[in-house]
């Protein structure tokens, strides 16, 4: 729980000296928050290399957690044909702007990728949906890191390596290798690296479905 | 993500060098790193005007669609999990 507000807690204070005019708005985000990962990875590595158990229970996997990819794209566009369902409802009560079908489930193929299916979206569809996409996929890794514990607790170790998507490569990965354990943090970056590929690879499906 | 991959082998190497002599838990200084990483999101969600401009109009289908994702997600990757480890457990 005290982790859960510490992380919020940064992302707001950070979203509102960013509204407020604090920070300059020509800073150089990508930049920083670039070598904030690679500050990341290295203590997630120091931390893996620290631990004499992880090389056993690794081994001790069965082979077909290797096909948790599919169960998170599978989990995904289920989730997103809800949405659709509850986006048309949300609709008629004009709370939200009408979406098809194909246009939910590709912003939800971001799989918090927001850059790339931001940009892409934006090319095809327009700047609205392209918008909704990169709100969307941030705030999938924003939820995956701060509901993290209770992913895990109520739904298994695997949990937060779906929830996470795309990210569980880099962003997410320190804390799945916190929650899920230090076990998972090979599957977790064959998982973001696997549905990290599939991003513009389902979009282009959906597009050419349109 | 070439070069996070190749910092996170070296930290395994160096975690590996030493082992006996970090007997200390890592784990404050990565949630500190990883507040420090949302931080750096909040800034960047903050300074798109765009985005925030229009977050009141589009926000609500945006959240939707992220959250129940996550959920599917979460429950495929718990019958998945049922499937794979518990299964594997309960045969040894």
């Amino acid at each position: 729980m005290r982790d859960i507000l510490i992380i919020l807690g940064s992302f707001i204070v950070g979203l509102v000296l960013a509204l407020t005019g604090v920070i300059p708005a020509d800073l150089d985000i990508s930049t920083i928050s670039k070598y904030v990962l690679y500050l990341l990875m290295f203590l997630v590595g120091f931390n893996l290399g620290k631990d004499e158990q992880t090389l056993k229970l690794i081994k001790k996997q069965p082979l077909s957690t290797l096909f948790l990819p599919f169960a998170t794209m599978i989990g995904t566009f289920v989730g997103a044909l809800a949405a659709y369902c509850a986006i048309q409802v949300l609709w008629k009560l004009s709370v939200t702007p009408d979406l098809s079908l194909l246009d939910t489930l590709s912003v939800s193929a971001g799989f918090g990728y927001y850059s790339l299916s931001s940009i892409l979206i934006n090319e095809v569809r327009g700047a609205e949906l392209g918008t909704i996409a990169l709100a969307s996929n941030i705030l999938r890794e924003l939820i995956t890191i701060a509901f993290a514990p209770v992913m895990v607790k109520w739904f298994k170790n695997f949990a937060p390596i779906s929830s996470g998507g795309a990210t569980t490569a880099d962003t997410t990965l320190p804390i799945i290798q916190r929650y899920a354990g230090n076990q998972y943090v090979p599957l977790s970056i064959l998982h973001g690296a696997v549905v990290d590929f599939s991003v513009p690879v389902y979009l282009t499906l959906f597009f050419s479905l349109m | 993500m070439f070069i996070a991959l190749s910092l996170m082998i070296v930290g395994i190497f160096v975690g590996r060098l030493f082992r006996k002599r970090v007997r200390f838990s890592l784990s404050p200084y990565i949630m500190a790193v990883i507040s420090l990483l949302l931080f750096v999101l909040g800034l960047e969600l903050g300074l798109n005007d765009k985005l925030i401009s229009q977050f009141a109009r589009l926000g609500v289908s945006a959240i939707v669609i992220s959250l129940l994702s996550v959920l599917g997600s979460c429950v495929a990757a718990y019958l998945f999990y049922r499937m794979t480890v518990e299964r594997r457990e309960k045969n040894a």
